[in-house]
């Protein structure tokens, strides 16, 4: 039986307008009632292209901020912070995964997955190198840990970018297209060691996607195209560990 | 403080992975940065070096001409001036021992240094010490610069060769085989790449004066041409030039040695005079400004003044010109990066979504560009502090 815990980002009444297109007289806009994310839980965005997926991962994440409406990380109303504290606490709360993984071809891969410390000026203490090798180990790139990003297969490139996301240990890690680039043997395997890595942490996953093949690993789908949202198997709230 | 060192952490690795691109702006840094050193410090050395060369002369005697070419020719043993004194004016500026007058007759070349003919006082004039053998005391004999010595490897009793005048004439004067009597010790100055002889083994060298071979019967009868004469006459024998390669002066045959016209006709190409006191200086002014010795004589710091003034505008127009290049170069160095930014924008956006400061991306950027200048500028300085043991050579390359 999966757990969940408290809720890590609640979005609630959002409204967001894109710009109108040239010659159009009404631009496009995002409404999402409510939308709960537990720990531990883990929820596919799908939808036509479009729909507003991405604009969606990036209000949770306090990157662009909505007309009206709130977003919430763990207790904390992202709009009333600053834009500075809106970094911060993305770099402590929240991990990105992305479909062209973004890994910097400069870094080795361990460095890769330290790269938040480095960015938000934190201490690279024994600590966050042990995190970092636990994850290494846990999604099974420990031996690739000096290994130059160019010279690594795109599955393990993938699995970099998860323990990247996953290193700081974040209430939410929102993934967009992460099976995107992969080929389709790799695909599960890379979404279900997302998924479990995350979960193991109690961190939630909100990650878009367009393979209908893999919603099935996922405790939840948000359709935004129906806008409804489908719930699957069986969960239940728990406070966070203290 | 761990912000700081994050950043250099950042910068230092994306400059080395990306090698070319970073040893590329490192030289263009390193230019802009060296060549106005580099320029300034072998100005100021090779000033100083000119300077100190020609305060130790104090005047230069030689034909009319320029005064420029006539002191540098003099210091630097380089391209003979284009007109010549004779042996009389040097012996006029010596007249009522009124100064210490040095003959310098030289445009010859031996070993790959020039073949100085002057007074053997010259090396005391100049301070120059022997560190093996004598000084030169008859003709045929010479004494060698350090420099020449250690390039060439001569020591005391070794015979070297003048280099031939002019190959394709067969009429020409031969190489002169001369003896190597003492050879110098490094002084750091133009005397160290030159080979001392008298005026007198300079002016045979020349061709002005020879002596005659004795055909004997040791010589091979191939190079007869003909024989005239019988008993009761002398007797003639043509031979073919090639004879002998070279001739050589020994006491046995120095006797045979002669000139042809008067020595005092012979030509000097300058001549290094040392007046007695202030007054015979004045005295001898007087006398070349009159006419009474034909010669034009100048004050060896204030011809080399005259030429620094020029070297000084040449150095500022080089350096503005410089200064030109290097705002160009910057400017340059600045769209680099600039681009370089637009080609990071991937990467500059995913730390920005990771969440890192907005002034985060700035400062490793920024970081980098420290590090390219400083390691340029060091590189710079540590060259420009080497640049000064090329002084020597670059002297050599623009003084001969």
């Amino acid at each position: 039986m999966r757990v969940w815990y408290a809720p890590v980002l609640r979005l609630t009444d959002l409204q967001f307008d894109y710009p109108a297109p040239a010659g159009a007289v009404d631009g496009f806009r995002l409404a999402v009632p409510l939308l709960e994310v537990r720990g531990g839980e883990s929820i596919a965005v799908i939808g036509p292209s479009g729909c507003g997926k991405t604009t969606l991962l990036r209000l949770a994440a306090g990157i662009i901020t909505p007309r009206s409406g709130r977003v919430m990380i763990d207790t904390t109303d992202l709009s009333t912070l600053g834009e500075s504290a809106r970094r911060s606490l993305r770099l402590a709360r929240i991990g990105f995964v992305f479909q062209d993984f973004r890994l910097l071809e400069h870094l080795d891969v361990e460095e890769n997955i330290l790269l938040p410390f480095r960015l938000g000026g934190l201490r690279l203490d024994p600590a966050a190198r042990d995190r970092a090798n636990g994850l290494l180990e846990r999604l099974g790139i420990a031996h690739l840990r000096r290994r130059g990003i160019t010279r690594l297969s795109h599955g393990e490139r993938q699995r970099t970018a998860i323990c990247r996301a996953l290193v700081t240990e974040p209430s939410i890690v929102l993934a967009d297209e992460p099976t995107g680039n992969l080929d389709p043997a790799n695909k599960r395997v890379i979404l279900e060691a997302l998924l479990d890595a995350a979960r193991e942490k109690h961190a939630a996953v909100l990650a878009v996607t367009h393979d209908h093949d893999l919603l099935d690993a996922f405790d939840r789908v948000v359709d935004l195209g129906e806008g409804l949202t489908r719930t699957d198997g069986v969960g239940r709230v728990t406070e966070a560990p203290s | 403080m761990t912000g700081l060192r994050h950043a250099f952490f950042l910068a230092r690795k994306h400059l080395s992975h990306h090698r070319g691109r970073t040893a590329l702006l490192c030289v263009a840094l390193f230019l802009v940065a060296f060549l106005p050193i580099a320029i300034d410090r072998l100005v100021d050395a090779g000033e100083q070096a000119l300077r100190a060369r020609a305060d130790s002369t104090p005047l230069v005697a030689g034909a009319a001409g320029s005064p420029i070419d006539l002191v540098l020719s003099a210091i630097y043993f380089r391209e003979p001036p284009a007109a010549t004194i004779s042996q009389a004016e040097v012996d006029a500026l010596r007249a009522d021992d009124l100064a210490m007058v040095l003959p310098l007759v030289f445009g010859d070349r031996v070993k790959g240094g020039p073949l100085v003919g002057t007074d053997p006082d010259y090396l005391e004039f100049r301070g120059l010490e022997i560190s093996s053998g004598r000084n030169f005391a008859m003709a045929g004999e010479c004494v060698v610069g350090a420099a020449v010595a250690s390039r060439e490897g001569i020591v005391v009793d070794d015979k070297i060769v003048t280099e031939p005048r002019e190959i394709f004439d067969l009429a020409g004067a031969y190489p002169l085989r001369m003896r190597v009597v003492g050879v110098l010790a490094e002084s750091g100055s133009p005397d160290d790449a030159a080979v001392f002889a008298s005026t007198s083994t300079a002016w045979i060298v020349q061709g002005r004066g020879h002596g005659h071979i004795k055909v004997d019967e040791e010589v091979d009868e191939r190079l007869v041409m003909g024989r005239t004469g019988g008993d009761d006459e002398p007797s003639v024998v043509r031979m073919n030039a090639a004879i002998h390669e070279f001739v050589e002066i020994t006491p046995e045959n120095v006797a045979d040695f002669h000139f042809h016209g008067e020595t005092v006709d012979l030509p000097v190409n300058a001549a290094i005079v040392l007046p007695r006191d202030a007054k015979a200086g004045t005295i001898l002014f007087a006398r070349a400004e009159t006419g009474r010795v034909r010669v034009q004589l100048v004050r060896a710091a204030k011809v080399v003044d005259r030429l620094l003034v020029e070297v000084f505008r040449v150095r500022r127009i080089l350096l503005a010109v410089l200064g030109v290049v290097a705002v160009a170069t910057v400017l340059l160095i600045a769209v680099v990066i600039a681009l370089s930014v637009r080609i990071r924008a991937a990467e500059i956006e995913t730390m920005h979504l990771i969440g890192c400061t907005p002034s985060r991306v700035p400062l490793i950027i920024a970081t980098e560009v420290v590090i390219l200048v400083l390691s340029s500028g060091l590189a710079a300085m540590l060259a420009g502090f080497g640049v000064t043991a090329l002084v020597p050579a670059v002297e050599r390359l623009l003084l001969g």
